[in-house]
């Protein structure tokens, strides 16, 4: 058996399936290359500036004046902050920066893997090694990246409000956000090169049978 | 085994069909396999083979497994 292209049916699905499998593959390559300069710029600018983004913890109630005539509003408050942060200690500007760095890599790692599944999709040979442990590589750098990505802002966001304040209580609350997705994502995808390294066995299998 | 090594089975399919003056569409159409994969038999270039290709071929030529496959 010979690698062919995995799109089949009707003509027109197939220049259907086609269309949007390109698509794919030149958005991811765009979103990768706009990710790995964007990010490489915001990380420079962050060290070179020292200034540093941050996401901190909020918590206050949103004004009264955000009542409209029809609707009613009860209740809410601002949980999060975008700030940009000047003169911050220097594990804590590492800390951010690690983070972004992880963030970065995501990005590009999970671009680069749309990018591959969408061009072999297109070429034919699904299952090889080669994408098996790329698929793996990409969860593993998804699942520790967004690991370093959260506990890191996490961290970050907690001790830049700390030094915010001064050391004691103030307006920023003592406090970081943990959002597992990536960590769980990442996981998902090493399952599932560990199913596309079975496939490809399956696939070697079924090479040359008639 | 490798892509390139040889399995040591030579497939007789040409001698047969020759014979039996039917060309590899008809048996094609017979055995309900895809001329791609029956040249791929043909040429010795299969490395498996399903009972019920080897049965449906034997019984489209009126052959025995052993008239269609041999050790080189």
């Amino acid at each position: 058996m010979t690698d062919t292209t995995l799109v089949e049916g009707s003509k027109p699905l197939v220049a259907v399936t086609r269309v949007i499998l390109w698509a794919f593959l030149v958005l991811a390559v765009i979103v990768g290359l706009a990710s790995l300069i964007g990010g490489s710029i915001a990380v420079g600018q962050q060290l070179a500036g020292g200034h540093t983004q941050l996401t901190l913890v909020a918590d206050k109630p949103l004004p009264a004046a955000q009542t409209h005539a029809g609707a009613l509003f009860l209740q809410g408050l601002y949980a999060t902050a975008s700030v940009s942060v000047h003169g911050l200690s220097a594990g804590v500007v590492a800390l951010a920066t690690a983070a972004a760095i992880a963030t970065v890599l995501i990005q590009v790692s999970l671009s680069a893997l749309i990018a591959l599944l969408a061009w072999r999709l297109l070429r034919g040979g699904l299952f090889r090694r080669s994408i098996a442990r790329a698929i793996s590589a990409a969860g593993l750098v998804v699942a520790t990246g967004g690991m370093i990505s959260q506990v890191g802002t996490g961290l970050a966001a907690g001790a830049a409000a700390s030094e915010l304040n001064g050391g004691g209580n103030g307006f920023w609350p003592l406090a970081g956000r943990f959002d597992p997705t990536l960590v769980v994502f990442g996981i998902v995808l090493l399952l599932v090169g560990l199913a596309f390294e079975y496939g490809t066995r399956l696939q070697k299998d079924s090479d040359g049978l008639v | 085994m490798s892509e390139d090594e040889t399995t040591g089975i030579h497939c007789r399919l040409d001698e047969l069909l020759e014979q039996r003056g039917m060309t590899l569409t008809r048996l094609g159409e017979l055995v309900g396999v895809s001329i791609v994969n029956l040249s791929i038999l043909k040429n010795d270039r299969a490395r498996a083979i399903r009972y019920s290709t080897l049965a449906a071929i034997c019984e489209a030529l009126d052959c025995e497994v052993g008239d269609l496959l041999v050790r080189t």
